[in-house]
């Protein structure tokens, strides 16, 4: 089970953005911080936080809170 | 080539023009603060609007452009044009060096190594891959202005060749052409050869050498062969010029003992190279600038000059603790006496 407040905590910290406002429409579009180098600190993050590796091919198109939200809830799941 | 955005885009870097608006409003506009000609213009638009991460990025780059160098890249865009590649088109190629560079750039930071170690394994992924290596050179040309570690190279390739000397021209994996293009235009030498394993290299640059024509005789010579292999002239060359290709081979050393035998005279012996800079192509990694400087003293070389291209916001020091990218470029001499190929 993903504790969400955690992966929030994880996003606002690397995204320096208060975990609070990490809503549902939270994406690359709107958190102006989230740019190429912080996405690469982001990945590595989720992955050292929640010890799962993201697959190349999925790192790069996880822009956005819900995408990340499912990705991790899905890689936690098949550990 | 390497300095890739990935690791680069200064945190919070962005442009106060574009921080002013609302996000979706910015997505696909250029800095406002700059005048971009059309072709440029709308290709920033589409980057900017299908990639996201990317535009802080394109925004600081953009803002480093002289006047001069905006329309450099926007004559660039044009010859593109000329070819019938769409501004989507090379978009995808740009976008494509970037994604390759970030994937790049994970593995890298994960496993403390480049992904591919032999010659072999990039050659059958990229080389020898003409759609593949099509995308990448174009992707590759546009970094030449657009990837600040990229430009500072070029810049400093240009302020440093010779404008007066005459002699024969030879350069080591010429890949887009950006290079020898500007060779032909800025010096005086005789002769021009390029060399490179991939034949959609000496294509992409053949096509921009002839398209770039500016009507001063020269002679100009690009083959498809490996420089290790090949058979040069036996009195060997006035300028030799190798950018971005020691990180693409298992045995650096190899290249640069041949290029001190084909040295002659005062040759001009521009070299560049990069250190913690993933690609998808590159296999021999430099860990510190004192490895690279190691390897030119082992092979007989003195540095003239040197440009060292920590990323944008960093420091030398910040990036050799983070692993992010530096890319360097020398002038070196040759501190050995001339020998004949062949001899002992």
């Amino acid at each position: 089970m993903l504790d969400e407040s955690r992966l929030k905590k994880v996003m606002g910290s690397v995204l320096k953005v208060d975990p609070a406002a990490i809503g549902d429409d939270a994406s690359i579009e709107t958190i102006r911080t989230w740019d190429s180098m912080r996405h690469m600190s982001l990945v590595l993050a989720l992955e050292d936080e929640f010890g799962v590796a993201i697959p190349d091919d999925e790192a790069a198109s996880i822009t956005s809170y819900p995408l990340v939200l499912a990705t991790m809830r899905r890689l936690l799941e098949e550990r | 080539m390497s300095g890739a955005p990935a690791n680069g885009a200064r945190a919070g870097s962005h442009l106060r023009d574009a921080d002013a608006a609302p996000a979706t409003a910015a997505a696909a506009q250029p800095p406002a603060a700059i005048l971009l000609p059309p072709l440029l213009s709308a290709f920033i638009a589409r980057v900017r609007q299908e990639s996201p991460m990317h535009r802080g990025f394109l925004d600081q780059a953009l803002l480093k452009l002289t006047r001069d160098e905006r329309g450099e890249l926007e004559g660039y865009l044009a010859f593109c044009a000329a070819r019938d590649l769409s501004i989507d088109h090379l978009a995808k190629c740009y976008r494509t060096v970037v994604a390759d560079a970030l994937r790049e750039q994970l593995y890298f930071q994960r496993h403390g190594r480049y992904r591919y170690t032999s010659f072999a394994d990039v050659a059958r992924h990229v080389y020898f891959d003409r759609e593949y290596m099509s995308f990448h050179l174009y992707g590759l040309a546009l970094s030449a202005y657009l990837w600040p570690n990229h430009l500072e190279l070029f810049r400093f390739f240009r302020e440093t060749l010779p404008k007066d000397r005459r002699g024969r021209y030879l350069e080591i994996g010429p890949g887009h052409g950006y290079f020898f293009r500007n060779a032909i235009e800025l010096s005086r030498y005789d002769s021009f050869l390029g060399v490179d394993v991939s034949e959609t290299s000496i294509q992409q640059t053949r096509d921009l050498v002839a398209h770039d024509a500016t009507g001063r005789a020269a002679d100009v010579r690009l083959e498809c062969l490996d420089f290790l292999d090949a058979k040069f002239p036996e009195d060997g060359f006035d300028a030799i010029v190798m950018g971005e290709v020691l990180e693409h081979v298992e045995q650096p050393e190899h290249f640069l003992r041949r290029i001190a035998a084909l040295a002659r005279g005062d040759c001009f012996i521009f070299v560049t190279t990069c250190i913690n800079a993933p690609a998808i192509d590159h296999i021999y990694l430099f860990r510190d600038l004192a490895e690279v400087k190691a390897l030119f003293d082992s092979c007989g070389f003195h540095i003239r000059q040197e440009r060292i291209c920590p990323h944008a916001g960093k420091s030398v020091d910040e990036c050799l603790a983070g692993r992010y990218a530096i890319n360097v470029g020398y002038v070196l001499e040759s501190t050995r006496t001339p020998v004949q190929e062949g001899s002992p």
